[in-house]
């Protein structure tokens, strides 16, 4: 207990005294951060949007003249709507606007008049911003109809709004919880990658071994340091997320708390078995990047569905923690404690950090080979 | 005698890369000595220690320390020994206090043993002011004291030092010898290894190991002894040294080693008869350890070298290299300051000093890849801050380590440094037909290069280096850790080409080497403190290293 205590409290040391330690456990997660909650944020953009307009044009004139006077769509005309969607399917054109054959009739005789959105939401976030872009070009239009025409349009004009390849829309909030989960793998194996590899460049390695610690307090001393500081990363993301960018959180802290320490049991094994297996700080910290960081991004579903993905890569999922906290952070924030989700992920999570950990064990000699 | 380990037929082999590191070894340390692990790089020094400490499981044979067995007892026998791996082993981001304090935790000391302990390692060591101070602010000499300190925790019976003189100043490894002599009066054992034969005369006993295999064991006088009458010096300083040397190395075929010593050539006969000839000239000296062991290795390489005849030097000036006030200023440390020589055609010009004294920032700096923050260097008259790579072009450069590219064969290699110095076609081809046949490496030529053998990685960076006939050469730290006779083989094609006229500066740490030199610069403290040809910087009596630790001594009490 004493041999672990002091071990411990060498570590905590270390973590103080690098400043890295600290640049990749506070400042990297605030840039990270900030870069995914603001990345979503499209409002420079110009979007490129397809228009068929079937019929006789009629006050359509002036829907189209406002069209024009926005820089941020940018509007493609097509003759009719099954090349106009043949560009959508292409990717010539991320929305699609049709105004129907009806609708200069049932516009006058002031019935349901209906415009159709059609968008690309595939790119969840380009398709938000699509529609809500059309639809206020929309009402912008029935303001100046309402101005030069004296026609109250607001009853009339019905709109539609249709996503294509990806039905249930999924805005920032979603984005933002998975980020954690991905930074908090950054933190966990990047951070641990370095130091056992550390140890052995400098020789200390060679020291601890000849003293009376055993290979499981070394270990456990490092699980336990590098431990506290991915926690507190983790609630300093949590607290840039709902504080500063309103994310809403639905579920328990104490559940949160919980399942975040079972993430953090394999995700830490992992950067220490890269660090045991390499013994070189330059070739863990690119192997935690290939093995660990860049997989959490676009495998774990985080950013992407993993539902969309072939069948092979999606088996490949499972090999990733992320995957299997990634829904119990997304329904923590967005719906709150989903029970089934909660056991059925963290036990995952456990049995995974287990299996790391008699991994690492395994791999971590108390000889020099 | 009693022994504190015993070990039997001991084998051990490495797979990746493939080394015999030990090959059937049977020795017995005594008890109670202090005993010196000699040998070149690569010889198995760390290995065997290694194995001593249960780190490594020998492959055959029998090993016993303390009456335990390493491999099965490991944890018992850590308990009675101390180790300081090289480097020292210390954590560098934590105080002196604090990594004494982790090592007593590891130890599992009581609170009155440490106390007690601390105490006295703090006086032992002299660190008692500088308990807080992190380690990794320490210097060399600190770092190895409390790497000492560390390893003592626990009044360990055996002690064990993987190169704790590297990279130490040899003041500082003075004072670690008495050090670790006052521990052996009061009944520890103490194990030693360093790739220095120099400093093999000052241990009890020594194991002298290369490639693995036991060349000597015993006192060091015992070895030394046999060469009693067989070593001479020329008895006046001679006009040209090393033109005396190759004549000498031509006509005589009775010797074993011939080197440059200042202005003196020092000969090592195959018995004590000297040629009638020669005796007018030299009179008989001390053996030194290194002799004994080019004795026992077979020899030194005795003809010199044919790479001469390819050298052409022309339009050279009286003073190729000049350093004029150069100064470098990292932040707030000043890593060189106002250093200044001139350095004649034809000199060998060494740059002495410890490590971090700032002999590579001058190097640097006069090469062209450190810009100075004040002050002047020229080459061939050439501004090096102006003009950087014209001046580089006449340069043959030999880095720290070699530099080469380890993942390429040897062909590859001559050919890429061929190409980068401007070579090409049938010149080039027959350039590097010429390289690879004075430095024999045909049969080397398509292995990787960081597979080879160090002597032969050494003859492929010379090779390298002088590829496109430079006028100057730098070699930095060209020997390090290379074994006597690779070290002879080098300074053979170093004498012959500057006696065609080539110009050479070398930074080195062995002392004998230095006297290889026409003039040398003592750096110390980012200061050029001595300038002057090696006989005038020694007084009479006095080796290389006495010298040196004397004038750093005078300037450490001037600038008090």
């Amino acid at each position: 207990m004493r041999i672990l205590k002091a071990l411990i409290y060498k570590e905590f040391l270390q973590i103080i005294r690098d400043p890295s330690s600290v640049l990749t456990a506070l400042i990297l997660p605030f840039i990270l951060i900030t870069i995914f909650a603001t990345a979503i944020n499209l409002d420079n953009n110009t979007i490129e949007t397809g228009l068929v307009i079937e019929g006789d044009r009629g006050q359509i004139n002036d829907i189209i003249a406002s069209f024009d006077g926005t820089k941020y769509v940018k509007i493609y005309r097509y003759d009719n709507r099954k090349s106009a969607q043949q560009a959508l399917v292409r990717g010539d054109i991320r929305a699609l606007v049709v105004i129907p054959n009806n609708f200069a009739q049932a516009f006058a005789a002031k019935t349901n008049a209906a415009v159709q959105i059609i968008t690309d939401a595939s790119d969840p976030n380009i398709a938000l911003f699509a529609a809500a872009y059309v639809q206020g070009i929309i009402s912008t239009a029935q303001k100046i109809i309402l101005e030069n025409y004296g026609y109250n349009t607001n009853v009339g004009i019905r709109i539609e709004s249709q996503s294509w390849y990806n039905p249930e829309l999924k805005s920032r909030y979603f984005i933002l919880p998975s980020s954690i989960a991905i930074i908090m793998t950054l933190i966990g194996i990047l951070l641990t990658a370095l130091v056992i590899a550390r140890e052995w460049e400098r020789g200390t390695m060679e020291s601890l071994l000849t003293t009376k610690a055993s290979k499981l307090q070394i270990i456990s001393a490092k699980y336990i340091a590098y431990y506290c500081l991915a926690i507190i990363s983790a609630a300093f993301c949590t607290f840039l997320s709902i504080v500063i960018f309103d994310v809403p959180f639905r579920g328990s802290y104490l559940i949160y708390f919980i399942t975040a320490s079972l993430f953090l049991f394999p995700s830490l094994g992992m950067g220490f078995i890269i660090s045991t297996l390499t013994k070189n700080q330059f070739l863990s910290a690119v192997a935690a990047a290939m093995f660990g960081f860049l997989p959490a991004i676009m495998l774990s579903g985080g950013l992407f569905e993993i539902s969309s993905m072939p069948s092979a890569i999606r088996s490949l999922t499972n090999i990733i923690p992320a995957t299997y906290f990634i829904p119990i952070i997304k329904n923590l924030f967005m719906a709150g404690n989903i029970w089934p989700i909660i056991i059925q992920e963290g036990l995952s999570l456990l049995i995974y950090g287990i299996i790391m950990f008699v991994f690492l064990h395994f791999v971590t000699k108390e000889r020099l080979e | 005698m009693d022994s504190i380990a015993e070990i039997k037929n001991l084998n051990k082999t490495f797979k990746n890369p493939a080394i015999t590191a030990i090959k059937d070894l049977t020795i017995s340390l005594p008890k109670g000595k202090v005993i010196g692990l000699i040998g070149p790089d690569g010889a198995g020094k760390t290995t065997l220690i290694r194995l001593l400490l249960g780190l490594l499981v020998p492959d055959s044979g029998y090993i016993s320390v303390l009456g335990m067995n390493p491999v099965n007892q490991t944890n018992l026998l850590h308990q009675k020994i101390g180790y300081m791996p090289q480097k020292f082993g210390l954590y560098e981001d934590l105080s002196i206090q604090e990594n004494m304090n982790l090592y007593a935790d590891l130890k599992e000391l009581s609170e009155n043993q440490k106390k007690e302990q601390f105490e006295w390692l703090l006086k032992f060591t002299d660190l008692k002011p500088f308990t807080s101070r992190l380690a990794g602010n320490l210097s060399g000499g600190m770092k190895q004291k409390l790497g000492l300190g560390c390893t003592l925790l626990g009044k360990p019976q055996f002690l064990l030092l993987d190169e704790p003189g590297v990279g130490v100043d040899p003041i500082s490894r003075r004072e670690l010898m008495k050090m670790v002599y006052s521990l052996r009066n009061q009944g520890i054992t103490v194990l030693w290894s360093t790739s220095y034969l120099d400093e093999a005369e000052k241990f009890d006993n020594v194991i002298l190991l290369n490639n693995g295999k036991l060349i000597f064991n015993g006192q060091p006088e015992e070895l030394t002894q046999k060469l009693e009458g067989r070593v001479f010096q020329t008895s006046h300083f001679l006009e040209s040294p090393r033109s005396y040397l190759r004549a000498i190395m031509k006509n005589e075929n009775r010797l074993i080693d011939a080197t440059i010593s200042g202005q003196n050539v020092r000969i090592v006969s195959k018995d004590k008869k000297l040629n009638p000839k020669l005796s007018a000239d030299f009179y008989p000296v001390k053996p030194r350890f290194e002799d004994a062991v080019i004795d026992i290795l077979g020899g030194a390489p005795m003809q010199f070298s044919p790479i001469a005849e390819q050298v052409n030097i022309k339009d050279v000036p009286d003073i190729v290299i000049k350093a004029d006030n150069l100064t470098k200023i990292y932040g707030t440390f000043t890593a060189a300051k106002n250093i200044s020589f001139d350095i004649k055609r034809g000199e060998i010009f060494g740059l002495l000093g410890p490590n971090g004294a700032g002999k590579s920032t001058t190097f640097k700096m006069l090469c062209g890849l450190a810009k100075p923050s004040s002050g002047k260097g020229y080459i061939l008259n050439t501004d090096m801050i102006k003009n950087p790579s014209l001046a580089r072009a006449h340069l043959g450069y030999m880095a720290q380590k070699f530099s080469l590219f380890s993942t390429l064969s040897v062909m590859q290699n001559l050919k890429f440094f061929s190409g980068i110095y401007g070579l090409q076609g049938n010149k080039k081809q027959q350039r590097i037909d010429q390289m690879v046949k004075i430095f024999e490496l045909s049969p080397y030529l398509k292995q990787a290069a960081g597979n080879l053998p160090l002597g032969f990685k050494q003859r492929l960076a010379l090779a390298c280096a002088t590829m496109h006939n430079p006028p100057i050469l730098f070699l930095d730290e060209p020997t390090s850790g290379v074994d006597p006779l690779t070290r002879r083989e080098f300074w053979n094609h170093i004498n012959s080409m500057v006696e065609k006229g080539v110009t050479v500066m070398v930074t080195t740490h062995f002392m004998d080497e230095a006297e290889y030199c026409d003039r040398i610069a003592l750096i110390y403290q980012g200061q050029a403190i001595n300038v002057g040809t090696p006989d005038k910087l020694k007084k009479s009596g006095e080796t290389m290293e006495d010298a040196f630790i004397r004038l750093i001594e005078e300037y450490n009490k001037r600038s008090k």
